[in-house]
């Protein structure tokens, strides 16, 4: 009888024990145990991944990149006092940009020796890459030309662009008044900074230069962008296609740019090419030396 | 011969209550417990994928004409493309994250069909971005869709016609821990997306994954753990117009 007693209290206190248990009557409020663990909001790591769509081809692409300083009243002429071959391997993740001061002695087919910067008047963008690619033996893919109005458009567009300005440069011809250093460009700004021959040590030779500082200063700027929001991608194709004329289909541009995304600027040169001041027939002109043949050698892999 | 005896041995009254209601509670008990634990009754989690739509909230339309603007009001068409693009997105979510026959498994080949030819490596090789994971099936018994937020980009061409898109997109979801707890896995970032031959695919893709211990509501932001930050991270700026 009594292991009987013992037995049925045992079976009690486990079956109150185990509703207990169950229930957490005893532990707590039944809101606090029917909550879930509390588990602070804590950051476990932070990862990142990337591909866009870059042309894929170890061949180089150049670009023919002309200013045209033609001007509605003012300028009846198209001189391209700006002309740089610009030259991206995707491949190889770099590229070059090479300058042609506006009086560089050239032949232009048909026309003789005369300013290289008269071959897109005489005969628009096809003369103008002719000369060009008689000249350096490299073949041009595509051009691009930026009127004064496109250019300032396109720049403020952009919502200016950060160029780091080599030297003080004063010049009341261009209106180009910077200090050295860092400056977010205007449109304006930048066509003064691009147009100033006075104001530099070296004239058109640094005009030339700063030109191609320019175009490095839009891939720096296109890059960050880039990577604060990839979509900005969009913007810059929209800028440059709105403002600027070209031959390059769209489908391309677009894999061109974001190509650039991956290049850069450390991997691209801006250099001008070596020449000495001559003149031909009273007027003062650049005659290309012999120094310009290593720099084309050396850009037909698109890498300067 | 004397016949046999049987002893009857008789309980008290009290005795027998006590032991019946013993027994009651033991039962009790046991229905308790099956209800609770033990191998093959946990709670049922559906093998069922969970509905989940992405919404656009907004379409911004870059035309590429001279003379344009820099940014025009979104046509028809742009909206036509920009949900197309929601769903087509939705569906790479719902194989990346939210389809319990991808993520229990740790394979998502639904999900990579979504890409083209020339993005699918890249997506391939970093799967634990751009999906739940390839551990997910041991890591997590239930992962449910919360917020999400989607805004397209297009450029256009003559006549408005659209070149290629962008969809900038946010997406969270709430993972149950095998272990115990919750996470919330954040996907955050870029997808560029090419028509090719009536049927949008994903050609480009940068994709943050911000995933944190703990159920993050829409906006909350979580102590880093540790300082550490990967060198790629990028500071997003999503209002285009602002910065115009």
């Amino acid at each position: 009888m009594k292991v009987m007693k013992r037995l049925a209290t045992g079976l009690l206190i486990v079956g109150i024990a185990g509703i207990i248990g169950l229930t957490g009557i005893g532990t707590g409020s039944p809101e606090a145990a029917q909550a879930a663990p509390s588990t602070p909001f804590l950051k476990i790591g932070l990862a990142h991944a990337e591909h866009v769509p870059t042309l894929d081809s170890s061949k180089p692409i150049f670009i023919l990149v002309l200013g045209d300083n033609y001007r509605k009243g003012i300028e009846a002429s198209h001189l391209t006092d700006s002309m740089h071959i610009v030259s991206l391997n995707p491949a190889k993740k770099g590229g070059g940009i090479l300058g042609f001061p506006r009086d560089s002695l050239a032949n232009i087919p048909g026309h003789g020796q005369r300013k290289i910067n008269e071959a897109y008047h005489y005969g628009g963008a096809k003369l103008a890459i002719q000369t060009i690619e008689d000249l350096t033996g490299l073949k041009m893919d595509y051009y691009a030309v930026a009127g004064f109005v496109g250019f300032k458009t396109m720049v403020s567009e952009l919502g200016g662009v950060m160029v780091n300005v080599p030297y003080p440069i004063v010049d009341s011809h261009s209106k180009a008044h910077f200090r050295k250093g860092k400056t977010v460009m205007t449109g304006k700004e930048a066509l003064a900074f691009t147009r100033s021959r006075y104001g530099v040590p070296n004239g058109d030779f640094s005009r030339s230069d700063n030109q191609g500082l320019f175009l490095l200063s839009m891939l720096t700027q296109f890059r960050k962008d880039f990577n604060q929001d990839p979509g900005f991608v969009f913007r810059w194709i929209g800028a440059v296609s709105r403002n600027i004329d070209s031959d390059v289909p769209m489908e391309n541009l677009i894999q061109l740019a974001f190509t650039a995304t991956q290049v850069p600027p450390n991997r691209v040169n801006n250099q001008v090419v070596p020449g000495t001041i001559g003149n031909k027939n009273g007027q003062s002109v650049v005659l290309i030396t012999s120094g310009a043949k290593k720099q084309y050698r050396k850009m037909k892999d698109g890498v300067l | 011969m004397p016949s046999p005896t049987t002893t009857v041995r008789r309980f008290s009254p009290i005795t027998t209550t006590v032991i019946a209601l013993a027994l009651v509670l033991g039962l009790v008990l046991a229905a308790c417990n099956k209800g609770t634990t033990g191998e093959g009754n946990a709670p049922e989690v559906s093998e069922e994928t969970p509905e989940f739509d992405f919404t656009v909230d907004k379409v911004t339309d870059t035309p590429t004409q001279p003379g344009a603007a820099l940014t025009v009001k979104a046509t028809a068409e742009d909206q036509k493309v920009a949900d197309h693009l929601a769903k087509q997105l939705s569906l790479f979510y719902k194989s990346a994250f939210l389809d319990p026959a991808n993520w229990k498994d740790g394979t998502y080949e639904s999900a990579f069909e979504l890409f083209d030819q020339g993005a699918t490596p890249d997506a391939k090789a970093n799967v634990e971005v751009l999906t739940a994971g390839k551990s997910a099936g041991t890591t997590y018994s239930d992962i449910q869709p919360g917020f999400s937020h989607f805004n397209v980009r297009v450029l256009t061409g003559e006549k408005g016609r659209i070149l290629t898109a962008s969809a900038l997109v946010e997406f969270r979801a709430l993972a149950t821990l095998t272990a115990g707890g919750d996470r919330t896995l954040i996907s955050k970032g870029t997808y560029f997306l090419n028509n090719v031959e009536g049927g949008w695919f994903i050609n480009g893709f940068d994709i943050d994954r911000e995933d944190a211990d703990g159920n993050a509501s829409e906006g909350e932001t979580a102590p880093k753990q540790g300082d550490e930050k990967p060198k790629d991270t990028k500071d997003k700026n999503t209002d285009e117009e602002a910065a115009a």
